[in-house]
């Protein structure tokens, strides 16, 4: 990727166009005369039962699936390993002076026989490098190695360590994340199969201090982790996110790696290796503790660069969404991908601005209000199954009363917008979030 | 005004002032994107008046990590485990501002 940045006033102008059209649109409601006013609102009505029901569908779905996954993995256990084979962790850095000490102290204290940990310095220009160098050599099981590269972009950097590694199995992490001990153990039971290509693990909040961050801790148990248990009920993990993701050293090498050309190298990478025909399981007990920005325009940052990168991801297979057969597990993962980034957000955004103005113009407020308690009390439940099946705190679940009113609905406003700039492909930076001082 | 009204005004004023909130946030996220400071070309592209030089013999290793080494000359690190002073040291620099 180029790492330019589109000029200010195109951006606003994708703004200004978006809420002009919607301004436009409520207005030209209002002024034409009662029988279209009445088409209108039908064909409003229409879009949003659709909406509705593929709300419930989705949830119910996904709830049903990952209640399986879970019960499979409780129920019949893992397979174990004849040998466990050793791991490369491949931990690129940029600038993350501030976070590196937590998390290669973390990598210390894996519990497993033999693994190499890799630093990948991306060129930081803080002391990333000069802390990592300072833990190379032999830890116990692990034996640190530091390499640095000119600035080239997390992608590139996961390449080189990929191309330094030497084990068999190559775990690729985030520097700010940091790992629990049996992370690798239980991740690494699943190339027992030799379909299986990459496991995605379970990457959790690990600052809860702030209602923002609160919110997003729930989140990713019930909106990123929960999807993704239901994915690997059918083995068709459609991301396996950054933080925490053990691949096959073969799967990588028949893929030729990451491409360096997405935002969401994560998304990209994992799309290829569904298309090359291998497995994607999940395994909720590989956990990552990764820590989430604590302010809105952070979330902002992200939530922006995650979904043009995954719309990214999707244009350069833009094809596959005609052809489901023969790989239906790749067609849906990528249909469901696009769907949630592209078409979700608008519908949800749209659907709710509608509801705001019925209730006022038209009076029926008294029927969304119960829409509103209805979807709030289906958020309640599935906050309470989530945490519950992966042993949380309950304190999480209260956070669920101002989940999709609030915190969903402005996420959507931003990944609205992140669409309608990848639609017109305005040139974007990678950016980097404000990290918080790592606790000791 | 019943309890219905109460709640049909608190989910409407919600609705919009969070729809408003998000516009302004990332209309703000963009203004100050827009001025944070680009970076220089020569970043991307290399340095553009000097060639790099390469010491004979250094060919055979990888050349992401001789252009490293140039860029940043670093101590030959330890093999052993840090020590206590040395991890104080790193612990001191972990807060400076990146």
């Amino acid at each position: 990727m180029s790492g330019r940045r589109a000029p200010l006033w195109k951006s606003l102008a994708v703004v200004f166009a978006t809420v002009g059209i919607t301004v436009a649109f409520i207005v030209f409601a209002l002024l034409v005369g009662p029988e279209v006013q009445r088409l209108i609102v039908r064909a409003v009505v229409v879009v949003l039962v659709i909406f509705l029901i593929l709300l419930f569908l989705r949830y119910f779905s996904l709830l049903w699936f990952s209640y399986l996954g879970h019960a499979e993995r409780n129920v019949l256990g893992l397979r174990e390993l004849r040998e466990l084979p050793p791991v490369s962790i491949i931990v690129p850095a940029y600038n993350e002076g501030r976070v590196m000490e937590r998390a290669l102290s973390s990598l210390m204290r894996l519990d497993y026989p033999e693994y190499e940990v890799l630093v990948v310095d991306d060129g930081s220009r803080d002391d990333t490098l000069a802390i990592a160098a300072a833990w190379e050599g032999q830890h116990g099981p692990a034996c640190f190695r530091v390499i640095t590269k000119p600035n080239g972009g997390k992608a590139s950097a996961l390449n080189a360590g990929i191309r330094h590694s030497t084990h068999p199995l190559i775990l690729c992490m985030d520097a700010d994340s940091y790992l629990e001990p049996r992370a690798l153990l239980d991740a690494a039971r699943h190339f027992e199969n030799p379909n299986v290509g990459g496991v995605a693990g379970n990457v959790k909040v690990e600052n809860r201090r702030t209602l923002i961050a609160r919110l997003q801790a729930l989140e990713y148990i019930e909106g990123l982790n929960m999807p993704r248990r239901a994915q690997g009920f059918i083995a068709a993990v459609n991301i396996v996110p950054g933080p925490v993701g053990l691949f096959r050293r073969e799967a990588l090498e028949e893929i030729g790696g990451y491409d360096e050309d997405t935002f969401a190298e994560d998304a990209d990478l994992t799309l290829k290796m569904l298309a090359a025909g291998w497995r994607i399981e999940y395994e909720d007990q590989a956990v990552a503790w990764s820590e989430a920005p604590e302010s809105w325009r952070d979330l902002t940052q992200q939530r922006y660069r995650w979904t043009r990168g995954i719309l990214q991801a999707i244009r350069k297979r833009k094809g596959i969404l005609l052809r489901p057969f023969p790989d239906f597990p790749l067609w849906l993962s990528t249909v469901q991908m696009g769907f949630e980034a592209l078409v979700w957000p608008a519908l949800n955004v749209f659907g709710h601005l509608f509801f705001a103005i019925v209730a006022v113009l038209f009076g029926a407020g008294e029927l969304i209000v119960y829409w509103m308690v209805l979807l709030t009390l289906l958020d309640l439940v599935a906050a309470l199954v989530t945490v519950s099946m992966e042993e949380e705190e309950l304190r999480l679940v209260p956070v669920a009363l101002m989940y999709r009113f609030v915190f969903i609905l402005f996420l959507d406003v931003v990944k609205m917008f992140a669409t309608a700039e990848e639609l017109f492909r305005l040139d974007m930076g990678w950016g980097k979030l404000e990290r918080l001082e790592a606790p000791a | 005004m019943d309890v219905v009204d109460i709640l049909v005004s608190i989910v409407v004023v919600t609705i919009l002032v969070t729809i408003i909130l998000a516009i302004v946030t990332y209309v703000a996220y963009k203004l100050r994107l827009s001025r944070e400071p680009a970076r220089r070309e020569e970043e991307e592209v290399g340095p553009r008046y000097f060639v790099r030089y390469d010491p004979p013999g250094a060919a055979t290793a990888a050349s992401e990590d001789r252009l490293a080494a140039a860029a940043h000359p670093v101590e030959e690190p330890s093999t052993a485990r840090p020590t206590e002073e040395e991890r104080g040291a790193s612990d001191a620099g972990r807060d400076a501002p990146a």
